[in-house]
C-alpha cells in the first residue's frame, strides 16, 4: 500500500506539486491578507466601543460560529449574484482572508489588551496621540505575543485550503481526489497527500522554531 | 418577494430535515472522542516514553491533516480491508480519531494542571491506579476542562458540514441543492450559517457559564 503510494506520487508528481503551489500560495496570499484584516478589526475593537466596534464583534463572532464551507460557498455561489465574478481559486482565496481575518483580530486584541494600562496612559500624558500611540506604543508590544499564534494561523490556513477542494481548485485533496479518478487507488493517493501535509507542516514547525530562537523577543520584554 | 419567501421556505424546510443530522453526528461523535481523548491524555502523561512518543505521533498527524482529507481517507481505507460500513459511520469514525487528538491534548494539559497533592495523597491512603484515576484524578480534571471540551464540541459541529463529501445529506449538502435550483445564495446560506451559530452560541454560551462554576470547584468552593 505505502510502495503503491510512492508510486503513485512519482507517476502524477505534476498534479501533486500542482497541488502543493496552489495550496502554499492561496494559504500564503490569505494569511498576508488575513493579518491586514486581523490587525484593522483588532485594533477597531480595541479602540472603539461605538457602533463600528460592535459590527466588527459580529463579523468575529459569526466566522467562529459558522463552519468554513457555508463561508466558502456563502462567496462562492453570493458574489455572482452580486454580479461580480472571480475565479475559484481567488474565492477561496477571499474565503480564507475573510474566516482567518476573524480569528487573528482577536490575537491581535488579546495582545493589546495584555498590555498593561499605564502604557496607554504614559503615551497619552506625553502627548501622543491615537494613530502614534498605536503604532509606536502598543503594537510593537504586542508583537511578541501576537506573532507566534499567527505562525499557528498559518498551519491552520495549510489545513483550510483543502476546503477549496469543494470549489474545484487543484489542491492537495483535490489533486489526491484527482489521481484517484484516473487509477482508481483511492487510499494510495489520499495516503500521498496525507505525507504532503504532514510534510508541509513539519517544515513550517521547524521555521517558526528557527523563528522564534532567532528573533530575540526577550529583549522586547517588560520587566 | 414571493420567490425569495418560497425559497426561504424551502431552505426551512431542509434545516428542519437536515439539523437533526448535524446535532445526531456531533452527539454520537463527542463520546468516543472524549474517551479516545481521555486514554490518549493518560497516555500521555504516563512515565512509560514509548507510549508518550505514540501518543505524540497520533496527535501531531491529526493536527497537521485536514479533516476534509482524512475523511476521505477512512472512507476509501476501510473497504480495502474488507470493512464496508456505509457514509454515517464511516463519518462518526472520522470525526472521533480526528477530536480524539485534540481532546488528548485538552487532558493531557488538564491532568497536568492537577494538584500533585492529590494524587500523592491517594497513593498515600492506597488507592489503586485504577480507584485513583476514577475517583480522584479524572473527576476533577473533567470537571476543570469542561468548557475546553465544549469548545471542542463546537468544532465538531463546525467539522460535520464537511462530511457531505461521502455522501451523507446534512444541511449545508442540502442548502447547496437549494441554491442551485433556486439561485438564491444569500436567503439560503443566511439561513444556513443562523443554524450553525445557534447551536454554536448556545454551546459557547454553556461553556462560558459552566467556567464559571469549574474555577469555583477547582479552587475549592
Amino acid at each position: 500500500m505505502l510502495s503503491d503510494a510512492y508510486d503513485l506520487f512519482w507517476q502524477y508528481q505534476d498534479t501533486y506539486l500542482a497541488g502543493v503551489r496552489n495550496a502554499l500560495t492561496a494559504a500564503g496570499l490569505g494569511l498576508v491578507l488575513a493579518l491586514m484584516v486581523g490587525l484593522l478589526v483588532g485594533m477597531v475593537r480595541f479602540t472603539s466601543r461605538g457602533r463600528l466596534g460592535k459590527a466588527m464583534a459580529v463579523y468575529v463572532s459569526l466566522v467562529r460560529n459558522t463552519p468554513l464551507l457555508v463561508q466558502v460557498y456563502f462567496i462562492y455561489f453570493g458574489l455572482p449574484a452580486l454580479g461580480l465574478t472571480l475565479s475559484a481559486f481567488w474565492t477561496g482565496v477571499l474565503a480564507l482572508t475573510f474566516n482567518s481575518g476573524a480569528y487573528i483580530s482577536e490575537m491581535v486584541r488579546g495582545g493589546l489588551n495584555a498590555i498593561p494600562k499605564g502604557q496607554t496612559e504614559a503615551a497619552l500624558a506625553l502627548g501622543l496621540n491615537q494613530r502614534l500611540l498605536l503604532a509606536k506604543v502598543l503594537l510593537p508590544q504586542a508583537a511578541p505575543t501576537v506573532l507566534p499564534a499567527v505562525t499557528g494561523q498559518f498551519v491552520q490556513l495549510i489545513k483550510d485550503t483543502s476546503l477549496l477542494y469543494t470549489i474545484a481548485v487543484l489542491e492537495i485533496t483535490k489533486a489526491a481526489d484527482d489521481v484517484g479518478n484516473e487509477t482508481y487507488q483511492f487510499l494510495p493517493a489520499y495516503l500521498v497527500s496525507c505525507v504532503l501535509y504532514i510534510g508541509i507542516c513539519v517544515v513550517l514547525n521547524l521555521l517558526v522554531d528557527l523563528y522564534e530562537s532567532r528573533a530575540g523577543f526577550s529583549k522586547h520584554k517588560r520587566a | 418577494m414571493s420567490e425569495i419567501l418560497s425559497t426561504a421556505s424551502d431552505a426551512f424546510r431542509l434545516i428542519v430535515t437536515g439539523l437533526p443530522i448535524v446535532l445526531l453526528l456531533t452527539f454520537v461523535s463527542f463520546f468516543p472522542a472524549l474517551g479516545i481523548g481521555i486514554l490518549g491524555g493518560l497516555l500521555a502523561s504516563s512515565r512509560v516514553r514509548a507510549l508518550r512518543f505514540l501518543v505524540g505521533i497520533y496527535v501531531y498527524i491529526f493536527r497537521s491533516t485536514p479533516f476534509l482529507m482524512f475523511i476521505f481517507l477512512v472512507y476509501y481505507g476501510l473497504p480495502e480491508f474488507g470493512i464496508d460500513i456505509g457514509p454515517v459511520a464511516t463519518a462518526i469514525i472520522a470525526l472521533s480519531l480526528s477530536h480524539g487528538a485534540y481532546m488528548t491534548e485538552i487532558i493531557r494539559g488538564g491532568l497536568g494542571s492537577l494538584d500533585k497533592g492529590q494524587n500523592e495523597a491517594a497513593i498515600a491512603l492506597g488507592f489503586s491506579l485504577f480507584q485513583r484515576l476514577r475517583d480522584i484524578t479524572l473527576p476533577q480534571t473533567l470537571m476543570a476542562i469542561i468548557p475546553s471540551l465544549l469548545g471542542q464540541a463546537i468544532l465538531i459541529v463546525k467539522d460535520t458540514s464537511l462530511v457531505s463529501v461521502v455522501g451523507i445529506s446534512e444541511i449545508t449538502r442540502l442548502g447547496r441543492e437549494v441554491v442551485i435550483r433556486t439561485n438564491e445564495p444569500f436567503v439560503v446560506f443566511s439561513l444556513l450559517a443562523l443554524t450553525y451559530f445557534a447551536v454554536c452560541f448556545v454551546l459557547e454560551t454553556a461553556a462560558r457559564k459552566l467556567e464559571v462554576k469549574a474555577r469555583l470547584v477547582i479552587s475549592g468552593h
